[in-house]
């Protein structure tokens, strides 16, 4: 049973993992430490303060519902896997395929972006005024979701360098470098938003705290890792050394982001006033920020999809398909 | 012919590496010069007044774990350089023994001939930078776990860059940002013993990601390797 079937269960077990590590990371991020105090004096028994001084506060609610979750993207995925997942995950990895059905697709993704995009902006520029920062608190339209954005960008590299190192798929290389400038940018933009909007706020452009330095290191990473893939010749050669490097910065993100919390003093940057459950934005305000969120993930899609397929007509120029899209003739 | 074991194969490589050090005595030397003489060019660049030097002393432990990671940096540059001329790099994928561990063993002897004079040096410069003396410690007990920590992550960069034409300028972007998490650690706990504050904390994640670097970049500098002479 176990031969056969080891793939679904380590993704079980994965999701499993995953969903108690989310539990923890984003309720240390909504305790607060009088909250604590008041919980401790009232016997409340799941928060405690670490040795390091952070909050940590286990909900059970925040688990069961996490653990709900996963289970229904488990059943989702065990029911679905084997009659549509898998033939299209095999059909992806070949390059002329992958061609022939992003091209479908994109007409449609790009309509969503911007029917989102516009409904989201529209949403933003109408939301009420925030009541300390005023009008200038709408830049979080844009802000956030490029945040979010450009560690997302990262995760999608990450899986497509395990995927190419594990299963050596050509495609998943294509991916992965793809994706690197597109989430330089975001990064970028992330930081330059986040400038804009820390000057009138805070009143400085910069300051060494946790997200800031964070992001900064991550857009030097990609940057390292545009610049490796242009110094190779040998485009084969270049993905298979950038996989490996994505991996290796994949293990230090988490580090350069704790060893940051753990010694950084307090922070300007506010905290995230958006989680599962519960989030401290009015509803008004919180939903063209969500839709807006979801805009700039299709968006994203969009142009690595885009850069993608003309990677592929690139290293496949000598196939006997890519002529036949071209209409070139030899 | 005979064949040695992986053990065996671990120890000759470690042998060999510090005799080759040995031969090229330049090779030794430059980091360490470097060290001495960046960190000799913060106290002339800030003034030498009264009160420039109670501002170096606040920042020594930053200044010499600083000039130290630049220092790893530049020698490790030349790790694998000779041997991927010369074609030992080449014989070392293609052999029998796993390449993790012939890595390993590079990397260790480099950190012998490169890491340990710096930390010898070390107090030295705390000394004419005006550290506390409090500090001087925990100064050497960073430097002890950190500089192999940056061997073992730089390596991984030069491996991949090794082939290269333009390998060197582009080293530096890969292998900062992740320096960045042992820089962070180290020059806190310095900074945090010169006031005489507990560092118990800050040397277990320091030991943790040494642990961490042993255990998982040797696999990565031998994928590296193999992508390189490939």
């Amino acid at each position: 049973m176990f031969a056969k079937h080891w793939g679904k269960l380590s993704i079980t077990l994965l999701l499993i993992l995953f969903s108690v590590l989310k539990t923890i990371d984003y309720t240390e991020k909504n305790a607060e430490l009088e909250d604590v105090l008041v919980k401790q004096t009232q016997g409340y028994p799941y928060v405690y303060q670490t040795t390091m001084g952070e909050v940590v506060e286990f909900s059970a609610l925040n688990l069961v519902s996490n653990f709900l979750l996963m289970v229904g993207v488990m059943v989702v995925l065990g029911l679905f896997s084997d009659r549509y997942l898998v033939p299209l995950f095999n059909k992806l990895s070949s390059p002329k395929h992958y061609y022939r059905m992003t091209g479908k697709w994109l007409p449609y993704l790009w309509v969503i972006t911007l029917t989102l995009m516009v409904y989201g902006l529209y949403g933003g520029f109408t939301a009420p005024a925030e009541k300390y920062q005023g009008e200038v608190y709408r830049i979080i339209y844009i802000h956030v979701p490029l945040a979010w954005l450009s560690m997302m960008a990262y995760m999608v590299m990450a899986v497509a360098a395990f995927v190419s190192i594990v299963w050596r798929i050509k495609m998943a290389d294509v991916v992965l470098i793809s994706c690197a400038p597109i989430g330089a940018i975001f990064t970028f933009l992330a930081l330059v938003t986040g400038a804009v909007w820390g000057y009138p706020t805070w009143g400085t452009w910069w300051t060494w705290d946790l997200r800031l330095t964070s992001e900064l290191v991550l857009l030097f990473i990609y940057l390292g890792i545009i610049a490796l893939y242009s110094t190779y010749e040998d485009k084969r050669t270049a993905s298979r050394a950038v996989a490996v490097l994505t991996l290796v910065c994949v293990v230090n993100i988490p580090i350069i982001h704790y060893s940051i919390q753990w010694l950084g003093d307090k922070t300007l940057h506010q905290a995230n006033s958006v989680s599962v459950g519960k989030s401290s934005m009015d509803v008004s305000m919180l939903i063209p920020l969500l839709v807006m969120s979801f805009a700039f993930k299709f968006l994203f899609a969009a142009i690595v999809i885009m850069r993608s397929r003309s990677e592929v007509l690139l290293r496949e120029s000598n196939s006997r398909w890519v002529e036949g899209v071209l209409g070139v003739e030899k | 012919m005979k064949q040695i074991s992986a053990v065996r194969a671990f120890w000759w490589m470690i042998k060999r590496d510090i005799v080759l050090s040995f031969r090229h005595k330049g090779e030794l030397i430059n980091p360490l010069l470097f060290f001495v003489l960046v960190i000799m060019l913060f106290p002339l660049g800030m003034g030498i007044g009264q009160t420039q030097l109670a501002t170096i002393s606040n920042i020594a432990p930053g200044l010499i774990w600083v000039t130290a990671l630049l220092a790893s940096m530049l020698s490790l540059e030349g790790i694998f350089r000779s041997d991927f001329e010369d074609g030992t790099l080449d014989m070392m994928v293609m052999g029998v023994r796993p390449v993790a561990l012939l890595a390993l063993a590079k990397v260790i002897a480099h950190w012998m001939v490169t890491g340990i004079p710096i930390i010898i040096i070390a107090p030295l410069m705390g000394l004419m930078l005006g550290l506390k003396t409090e500090a001087y410690g925990a100064l050497m007990l960073t430097l002890l776990m950190g500089t192999p920590l940056l061997s073992l992550i730089g390596a991984i960069g030069v491996a991949l860059t090794v082939g290269l034409r333009g390998g060197g300028v582009i080293l530096s972007l890969l292998i900062l940002p992740l320096y960045v998490p042992v820089l962070i650690f180290s020059a806190n706990l310095v900074a945090m013993a010169s006031i005489g504050e507990p560092i118990t904390a800050h040397l277990y994640m320091l030991s943790g990601m040494l642990v961490l670097a042993v255990s998982l970049a040797p696999w990565a500098i031998g994928a590296a390797l193999k992508i390189s002479v490939s």
